[in-house]
Formats: C-alpha cells, structure tokens, sequence
C-alpha cells in the first residue's frame, strides 16, 4: 500500500510538473513586450469599463443615501489609483499602428474617468455633483463598452 | 440535547467558516461574467469537499491521526515533503489575502490607513489566537460569520429566476463568439473548483477533530456535520453568484475590492444591510486567516512529529505555537507590501488546485484501507466518489497554470 501510495504520488507530481512546464512555455511563446497588440488593449479597456461601471453604482448608491461616508471616500480613491496605473501602462506601451486611433481613444476615457474618479471620493452629501457624476460614469462606461466591443471584433 | 446542541453548532460553525475571500471573489465575479452558467461548479465542488472532509474527519476519529502524519507515512518523506512545502506555501498567500481582506473591511469602516490596519489585524490575530482556545475560535469566528446570511437574503431579494437557476445545477457550456472566452470560462470552472475545495479546509478539519477529542462515536456527528455544514455553507457561495449575475452582469461591473461586493447589499437593504456585509466579511475573513496560519502550523508539526495543538499548553508545543505566529508574520510581510489582496488571492487559488491531487490522493488510499480503518473503511460509493473526484481534481491542477496564462488571469 505505501509503495503504491509513494509511486502514485510521484506520478501526480511529474503530471503536474508537466502542467507547470507547459504554461511557462505557453507564457513565453505568447509574451509580445513590444507592442501593445489588440488582446492587451482590449483587456485594459475592460478594467476601465468595470471601474466606470463602479463608479456608476457608488454614485447611485450614494444619492440613494445607502452608502457611508468612509466607503465612498476609501472606494473611490482606491479606484482612482488603479485606473491611474492603468493610463500609466496605456501611456508608457506604444500601440501598434493600425490601433493607434483605438488606444488614444482609450486614453482619453481612461483620463476622464480617472477625474471623475477624483471627484467622486470627495462628494459624499452633494446631491448635485453626484447626479453630475452619474451621468458622466454612464457616458464613460457606453463609450468604453463600444470601444471594447469594437478590439472583441477585432480579435 | 447535547448532543443535538453540538450538532447545530457544528453545522452553523462549519456552514458560517465556509466562505473566505478568494471565494467571494470568484463567485461574485463568475455571476458577473458569465450568469448562473457556473453554478454546477459550485455543486461540483462542494460534492467533493464533502466526500474528503468526511473521509479526513472519519481517518481522525479512527486513527487519530491527522492529515499530514498520514501522508509521510503513505508516501514517504521526500514526496510528502514537497506536499508540505507547496501546501504551506499556499496557505502563507491565502493568509496574506485573508488580513489584506481584514485590513480594507477595517478601513472601509473606520477610515484608517490601510497599511496600519495591516500591522493592527496581525496584532489582532496574534491575540486572539494565543489567548483563545481552538473550541472558541472555531464557534465565535464560525457563527459570527452567519452575518453572511446576509448575501443569501439579498439574492432572494434580487428575484433570480428560479427555474433559470435551477437549471443551471445541470453541468452547461454557454455558447461563445471566440476561443478565448471558452478558455476564460474553463479558467472560471478550474478557479471555483478550487476556491471550495481549498485544501486548507481538510487539514484543519482533520486536525480540529483531534483538537476536539474525536473518536470513532463521533464518526455520525462528522457525516452530518459535513453534510449539512457543507450544503448550507455552498448555498452562501450560490448566493454571492446569483447577486454577481442579477446585480452587477447588467451593470457590466465585474467587481475586485471587498467594498464592491458589499454594493449589491446596499442596492437592496442601504447602509445597514451594507454594514452587515461587511460585518460578515470581516469574521469571514478573519476565520479564514486563522485557520490558514494554523493549519500550516499543524501540517508542519504533524509532518515532523513535534507536539502540537492548541489544546496543549504553548510551552509543551513551543514549536508548533512559534509556526504559526511566524505564518501570520510572513502573510504580513507579503501583504504589507502593497500587494493587491485580490491579486494574491487569485494566484492562491490557482496553485491550491495542483497540490489538491497531493493531498487528497493519500488520504483516499488510507480511508480505502481496510486493515488501517477496520469497520470504517470507505464503502463502495465513497471509493467510486473518491477516485471519480480524484481525477477531476488531477485534471483541474493539470489546466490550472496553462489556463491562467492564456486568459491573464482570468482577464480574457
């Protein structure tokens, strides 16, 4: 039985070394640091397009009078910071150039949103500026879907 | 009424710990992602939690002996050493989740810096751990993490529909445009595989039995215990997926901060309901962190032969009591560098799925070993749940690295 468990075990490890083997491989043949290529911006995009969408639902919430002060405050500002590294990678890759156009469009949204993110940490109890962020997260996140859509097409 | 009385808390405590962040996580986000169509993943899983949770309490009880100590003995020193390793490993990056979790619940709450929240959370878990005896530790973190319920009340709120639901308990593949999205749902049906069947969960159930003096009468109290603990603690995990389809998949918000999870909540019940969450979150988390950095302690001292349990006083079990504050303070470090808890999490359950096979693959031999288990070998439908569970796990760890590169991280 132990030697039966121990020759069982062994041949699950090797398998699984295997596994191991095979992503680095899969990682190394389908890393392009060059360039931004289409899959890379479009997964940026993505992230820009949850985080509008999140910026949506805490405004929302925060007109609704169901979040706290701390949480809009912490949320936002957490959120500003990753959409911050997010223009930063988008800045420092340059773009292939048939997306060019795509990626400046890219980071033009990322900037507005990245604002609007700002705005949104320090505007607990201001009715007015919130529904004027609403809004805005809602014009962001239509244009980041359409953009996304547009590199899922490209593929 | 004891008995009964040990039962219940059993099951709540088993049912309330069920649910850590890396969880919340992916459930959230494969509701937002991809509807109910991962639900069977989550019956899958829970399945297999409960037939090796019952095995590894049923090998306690009878052999009283836990997890580790079985291993080095079925499968030798040097193999059950990169066991160890690998299992320890990935407990140290699950703890380092858990406080980072802990630390933004505080910070939401409270307004502090995160990075002192981080140093307050592993003073806390220090005292809470030395200071408390396992039994207290289990029931407070385990019953209070019922505030979790919370999630389930929600989803009922949110009007899922239910025959759509129900529907998707059947194993389904959506139809997708691209390539690429069949990988990114393969990666989500290996992530969730996982986050219920972390392996942490067999160790310290196995190791609690003999913290709690199991012996073979307690063999029907932990099938029950399993069971239902199991079952209950699974429909919290169906909950999360149902808010992430019904209130964040219309939003197109795929949520990745503990605070976003708590949004759905507060969309249907506003700030009492969102503080509940994070009240649930908390000891949820906190629970989860705990027994990471005490099963490791556990894995090292059983795998060694030192002294161990909480049931021993520190100095007769000096070792095992000084692996354990030096897991919390490692957690610490890693995540103390401003490593995203999530992100940490996510690589953490990706790695528990490879040393799933490891660790349960012994154990199934001994539990199907008639002259170690005497009348409580496994039966015949253990043994066929066993094998059949052994291989989807097996191919799970063997998908797991490929996949995770291919989609970055489950990013598409």
């Amino acid at each position: 039985m132990s030697g039966r468990a121990t020759l069982g075990s062994r041949w699950l490890q090797a398998v699984i070394l295997l596994s191991l083997l095979a992503g680095a491989a899969i990682w190394i043949s389908g890393s392009k640091p060059a360039s931004t290529n289409t899959k890379a911006l479009r997964i940026q995009v993505g992230e820009l397009r949850s985080q509008a969408a999140e910026g949506q639902f805490l405004a929302e919430l925060s007109l609704a009078g169901s979040l706290t002060h701390n949480l809009i405050s912490i949320e936002a500002s957490t959120l500003e910071e990753d959409s911050r590294a997010l223009i930063q990678t988008l800045l420092s890759t340059d773009a292939a150039a048939e997306l060019a156009q795509k990626a400046a469009q890219g980071k033009e949204l990322a900037g507005r949103l990245n604002t609007d993110l700002q705005r949104l940490s320090g505007s607990f109890d201001k009715p007015n500026e919130l529904e004027s962020l609403r809004d805005d997260f809602a014009q962001i996140l239509s244009q980041l879907t359409s953009l996304e859509a547009s590199l899922k097409q490209r593929g | 009424m004891k008995k009964f009385l040990e039962i219940f808390l059993g099951i709540m405590t088993a049912m309330g710990g069920f649910v850590e962040i890396g969880e919340l996580t992916f459930m959230l986000n494969s509701g937002a992602r991809f509807g109910f169509s991962l639900l069977w993943v989550v019956a899958l899983g829970t399945a297999g939690i409960i037939v090796y949770c019952e095995m590894a309490g049923r090998v306690a009880a009878v052999t009283e002996q836990p997890v580790f100590n079985l291993i080095r003995e079925r499968v030798g020193f040097n193999v059950g050493l990169v066991t160890l390793i690998a299992a320890n490993l990935v407990n140290i990056l699950t703890c380092a989740a858990e406080i980072g979790g802990v630390a933004i619940v505080w910070q939401l709450l409270s307004g502090w810096p995160y990075r002192w929240l981080v140093l307050l959370a592993l003073l806390f878990f220090l005292i809470v751990v030395w200071f408390f005896s396992f039994h207290w530790i289990e029931k407070v973190f385990g019953l209070l993490g019922l505030l979790m319920v919370i999630f389930m009340i929600t989803a009922i709120a949110l009007k899922p529909d239910w025959t759509l639901v129900a529907q998707n308990f059947v194993p389904n593949i959506p139809r997708f445009e691209s390539s690429q999205e069949y990988f990114v749902y393969a990666y989500f049906v290996v992530a969730l595989i996982s986050a219920v069947m972390l392996p942490y969960e067999t160790y310290f159930y196995a190791s609690g039995a003999i913290e709690d003096g199991w012996n073979p009468s307690d063999i029907k109290l932990n099938r029950i215990v399993v069971i239902l603990g199991f079952i209950l603690g699974s429909t919290l995990a169906v909950a999360l997926l149902i808010i992430g389809a019904q209130a964040y998949l219309p939003r197109q918000l795929e949520p990745q901060l503990p605070g976003a999870a708590t949004l759905g909540v507060a969309a249907v019940f506003g700030k009492w309901g969102m503080l509940i969450a994070l009240g649930g979150m908390f000891f949820a988390f906190a629970g989860a962190a705990i027994e990471t950095a005490l099963s490791s302690a556990y894995n090292v001292a059983q795998f060694l032969g030192w002294p161990w349990g909480k049931y021993r006083p520190p100095k007769k079990a000096a070792r095992f009591n000084f692996s354990w504050i030096i897991v919390f303070v490692l957690a610490t470090l890693i995540i103390i560098t401003g490593l995203d808890p999530i992100s940490v999490v996510e690589y953490s359950i990706i790695f528990s799925v490879i040393i799933l096979p490891l660790t349960y693959f012994p154990l199934l031999l001994i539990a199907g070993d008639k002259n170690v288990m005497g009348n409580f070998v496994n039966g015949r439908l253990a043994n066929i749940l066993g094998w059949f569970f052994l291989v989807v796990i097996t191919l799970a760890a063997l998908a797991a690295i490929p996949l995770m590169i291919i989609t970055h991280g489950g990013k598409g």
